[in-house]
């Protein structure tokens, strides 16, 4: 009897692959189809087929993430950008290492998987924030360009901060600044040439029961979902400052907006030198801001109203005298 | 002996040192590029020409370009490498396109042998070519033609092999002429491609010229390009070119210059199936003073169905003190609030060359571009001198010249990318001649 | 013959412009020793396009007896109320200037209005086509010919400084690029006979950019 559970659960394990699965890290896909989270359609990449991207596999075991993609590229950069906390960044344009002009709403990536022709050297993995950060990983790619590639990577949970979900999205883009000719979850915004906002993402439950470890025993495709987010372009509805005039205060900052939107009012001199951030990263769609001006040299200011999610800004003068 | 045969030839190359200093090194300068080549020019009786060149960097001498040729007075042949004499007609298809054939990277860098033959009025070209850099193929073309008089005709043929498999294609060209009229008709079919089943392989297109009809000059264009037309050797329909498979148009454009006046308008047109269209509209006037001011304003319909319109305003001035072009440029007018654009956007650009002295002047690029959320640029400033004596040139540059180096504020660099900034970067360059 | 480059768009300029190209320390806006002779200028902006914010410059400056006189204005009015102007009249001999400014401020609350008085100096003298100058705060030099000119100016820690180049291509034409405070700007110019006019833009990644149209005659 014993020998029979031990036999069928090895068994089971074999035919139906599970959580913990440590792979190998040596260039050979061992994953499972069971673990391919996002199958990519063949021939729907705007640059050709030797630029296409194929499968990403993911899988877990207690300590370790691991990411497999098998894609085909020439003479462009893969990147692989991964959503596993609050915070993080909505536009890749801005990053100081491998900026692309890819926006992301719904999702804000924190990490960047990335590498450029078939060379991990050239690449790897970073933390993205105002200033990225390399982070330790261990990570293979076997391939050339041009033909066949299988990428994976091996990274701790406590580098990536031990999230409970995962959002990922994988692109194929040109060199500094440019944009997307292949995206796996496929979103409509990738056209080839010009810029992308991405707001469809795969979304993988690690941790299903907030235990605080990674699940276990379960296929990750089983724990998979295609997202998508609205993309809303917030607009100011009304924006003013009473008084714009100020002697000492009270003044009051009253903006409003057309849907709920992250909200920053930042400061700057009449000449244009940023000061500070009045308001920062607020998510609200309605707000009545009191100001306390006591601390401000006496002089003409330039108040700026923006949000992250929408492409407009609005920019108002302020004195105080 | 060997000094004999030496000075019988002609001796020439150039060294080009560069040397950068980047923020991001903490301005720390290094070399970045220490490169000389020698050629040796060797004319022999017979109209026969050898050229060799060696190429010189730490640590490695190569091989880098050569040359035989032999010249008759109806044939040459030449035998190469890293040489650019891959050209081939295609007025119509532009079937041949030469940094596909010469293994474009850094220069031409294929080996190969070329042999025209031409007499009177009837010419034809055999090229043979292989790629070292770039990948591992070849390529073959062929053409025959009949270039001079009422009517003229072409035949085209042209094969590239690489490891995997190979392409074919075959073309017919015809053309009628009688001042100022000029018919042309070109056809071509894909003969095999791996890619692409035996159907819809043809491609043709047809051309009327008028040159000139009063002070208009008209030119009239129908083209079709089959869904399995494949040509690896074209920038036009290799097998990253989706947007020209199966795509089938008219083309118009109509020059009128204003009598008396150095006016000149200019409407282009397309439309093509999936209801893409294209108008353009443009004014050019001529001032005196070398002054000369150009403005265009164009509509497209590309084939996702979005309409994107430009409008660009340009003005430039030459004079013995230096040169001097300002633009100004709207694009994708109207857009707002897209998943796929940046927006609206306005470029402004100037480009400017200031001489100082006789041999040395002062050469600035400037753009920037702004829409609703942000503004960015990229600046790139030159002082160059050439001393009088010598065959040499001296740069001292800061900033990135490719952001802006495609006609200023038409380049994508500037144009469409919204984080661009100027790259912190000084360079020295040094080159010298002999 | 020198060619002195007087515009309020000196923002474009640079030095050799009496009007210094950089962010303005208040009070001192004119260099006086680079006054030059008989002209009248009025340049007008919205910084960043922003509502209800307007800045003009007027500046007009003339010979008397050998003696370089000058005046400048410059004003600013915010959101309709507030209202900020700074006058300045200087005066040059030789290499020499001086000059003594004045600023007024008027608020809707407030009914006084504000005067308060400074002072400049400077120096400028060229020799074979390069030109130096020195006033408080500013340092700057350049290099002219009758093409157009290199200048550059700064503070004298080095901490802000400007840099541009003019190109003079004919008597119709002219065009500058410059660099200021880490930002591009650039500029373009109409000549006439009498009058001038020019056409500036600088940018601000955070801001925007701003439009700056100048007109100039001649006296």
């Amino acid at each position: 009897m014993r020998k029979f559970l031990v036999l069928s659960s090895l068994f089971t394990l074999l035919l139906y692959p599970e959580t913990f699965h440590s792979i190998q890290i040596d260039g050979e896909n061992d994953f499972s189809p069971e673990e391919a989270v996002v199958i990519d359609n063949a021939n729907d990449s705007y640059w050709s087929s030797q630029n296409e991207l194929d499968t990403l596999f993911l899988t877990w075991n207690a300590e370790t993430l691991f990411i497999g993609c098998s894609y085909t590229l020439n003479n462009n950069a893969l990147l692989i950008f991964l959503d596993t906390e609050t915070g993080g960044i909505d536009n890749a344009n801005g990053l100081d290492w491998y900026p692309r002009d890819v926006r992301f709403s719904g999702a804000k990536p924190d990490f960047l998987v990335a590498l450029w022709n078939c060379d991990l050297s050239l690449g790897g993995i970073r933390k993205l924030g105002e200033n990225t950060s390399p982070v330790s990983y261990r990570g293979v790619n076997s391939g050339s360009p041009g033909e066949k590639n299988f990428l994976e990577v091996a990274i701790p949970f406590e580098v990536l901060g031990n999230p409970q979900k995962i959002s990922l999205t994988a692109l194929i883009c040109g060199g500094d600044y440019a944009g997307a000719g292949d995206v796996m979850p496929d979103d409509p915004s990738v056209r080839g040439s010009g810029s992308a906002i991405i707001n469809i993402f795969r979304e993988i439950t690690i941790d299903g029961d907030g235990d605080g470890v990674p699940d276990s025993l379960i296929a990750p495709v089983d724990v998979s979902k295609t997202e998508e987010y609205k993309v809303s372009f917030p607009e100011f509805k009304s924006v003013y400052i009473r008084p714009d005039i100020a002697q000492t205060g009270p003044v009051t900052i009253h903006v409003e907006l057309t849907d709920t939107a992250t909200l920053t009012v930042a400061l700057f001199t009449e000449e244009g030198r940023f000061l500070k951030n009045v308001i920062e990263g607020l998510r609200t769609d309605f707000i009545e801001y009191s100001w306390d001006i006591h601390d401000l040299d006496k002089g003409i200011y330039i108040l700026k109203f923006y949000t992250s999610e929408n492409r407009g800004m609005l920019k108002k003068a302020f004195v105080r005298y | 002996m060997i000094l004999l045969i030496l000075s019988l030839g002609e001796f020439h190359g150039w060294f080009e040192y560069q040397y950068t200093s980047p923020e991001w090194e903490y301005w720390n300068l290094y070399q970045e590029k220490n490169y000389g080549e020698m050629g040796f020019l060797y004319k022999l009786p017979g109209r026969t020409e050898t050229y060799t060149a060696l190429s010189f960097e730490p640590g490695k001498i190569q091989f880098k370009r050569m040359h035989l040729t032999f010249q008759g007075n109806f044939f040459s042949i030449a035998t190469f490498k890293a040489e650019d004499r891959h050209w081939f007609d295609s007025p119509l298809l532009y079937l041949v396109s030469s940094e596909r054939v010469r293994d474009e990277s850094y220069g031409a860098n294929a080996e190969g042998v070329r042999c025209d033959l031409w007499k009177r009025g009837y010419a034809s070209g055999f090229l043979f070519s292989r790629y070292t850099v770039t990948e591992k193929a070849q390529a073959i073309i062929w053409d025959l033609k009949k270039y001079e008089g009422f009517l003229t005709w072409g035949l085209l043929y042209l094969k590239k092999d690489w490891v995997s498999s190979f392409n074919e294609v075959a073309s017919v060209r015809i053309g009628l002429f009688k001042r100022p009229f000029e018919l042309r008709g070109e056809i071509a079919k894909n003969l095999y491609h791996p890619d692409t089943p035996d159907s819809e392989n043809l491609a043709g297109a047809m051309e009327l010229r008028i040159v000139p009809l009063g002070p208009f000059i008209i030119l009239g264009k129908a083209y079709s390009y089959g869904m399995n037309f494949r040509d690896e050797l074209s920038n036009e329909y290799n097998s990253s070119r989706t947007d020209n498979q199966g795509k089938r148009g008219v083309y118009g454009e109509i020059s009128y210059l204003l009598p008396r006046r150095a006016i000149t308008i200019t409407g282009k047109t397309y439309r093509e199936n999936l209801n893409r269209y294209w108008y353009y509209l443009e004014a050019y006037v001529e001032f005196v003073n070398n002054i000369s001011f150009k403005t265009c304003y164009d509509v497209t319909r590309d084939r996702f169905g979005d309409v994107w319109k430009h409008a660009f305003f340009e003005v430039v001035a030459e004079g013995k003190t230096g040169r001097l072009k300002f633009q100004y440029k709207i694009k994708d007018i109207g857009v707002k609030n897209v998943e796929y654009s940046i927006g609206q956007r306005s470029i402004f650009g100037i480009e400017g060359k200031l001489n100082l002295s006789q041999s040395m002047w002062f050469y600035t690029r400037v753009a920037f571009g702004e829409d609703q959320r942000t503004a960015w640029e990229s600046a790139f400033f030159q002082i160059a001198y050439r001393p009088p004596v010598s065959n040499s040139e001296i740069y001292l540059e800061y900033g990135e010249p490719s952001h802006t180096d495609a006609d200023l504020v038409n380049d994508g660099d500037i144009a469409d990318r919204e984080g661009i900034t100027t790259v912190n970067r000084v360079r020295l360059i040094l080159k010298y001649y002999f | 013959m020198l060619l002195l480059i007087l515009s309020s768009t000196a923002y474009l300029t640079g030095m050799g412009g009496a009007i210094s190209p950089m962010e303005r320390p208040e009070n001192i806006f004119i260099n006086p020793a680079s006054i030059s002779k008989r002209i009248v200028h009025i340049t007008f902006y919205r910084p960043f396009n922003i509502e209800d914010f307007y800045k003009g410059d007027l500046y007009s400056s003339f010979i008397l007896k050998g003696v370089n006189l000058g005046f400048g204005l410059n004003a600013t009015r915010v959101n309709r109320g507030y209202t900020r102007v700074i006058s300045a009249i200087g005066i040059k001999y030789g290499i020499f200037g001086v000059s003594l400014s004045q600023k007024y401020e008027s608020a809707p609350a407030s009914k006084s209005f504000i005067l308060n008085y400074d002072w400049n100096a400077g120096i400028r003298f060229s020799l074979r086509g390069f030109a130096f100058a020195l006033s408080r705060e500013r340092l700057g030099f350049g290099f002219i010919t009758s093409g157009g000119s290199l200048s550059f100016e700064t503070t004298p820690d080095f901490k802000k400084f400007y840099a541009g180049v003019e190109f003079i291509v004919n008597r119709v034409i002219s065009g500058s690029a410059g660099w200021m405070n880490g930002r591009p700007a650039i500029g373009l110019y109409l000549h006439n006979p009498r009058f001038d006019i020019e056409m500036g833009f600088l940018t601000n990644s955070d801001l925007g950019e701003t439009t700056i149209v100048s007109v100039g005659w001649r006296l």
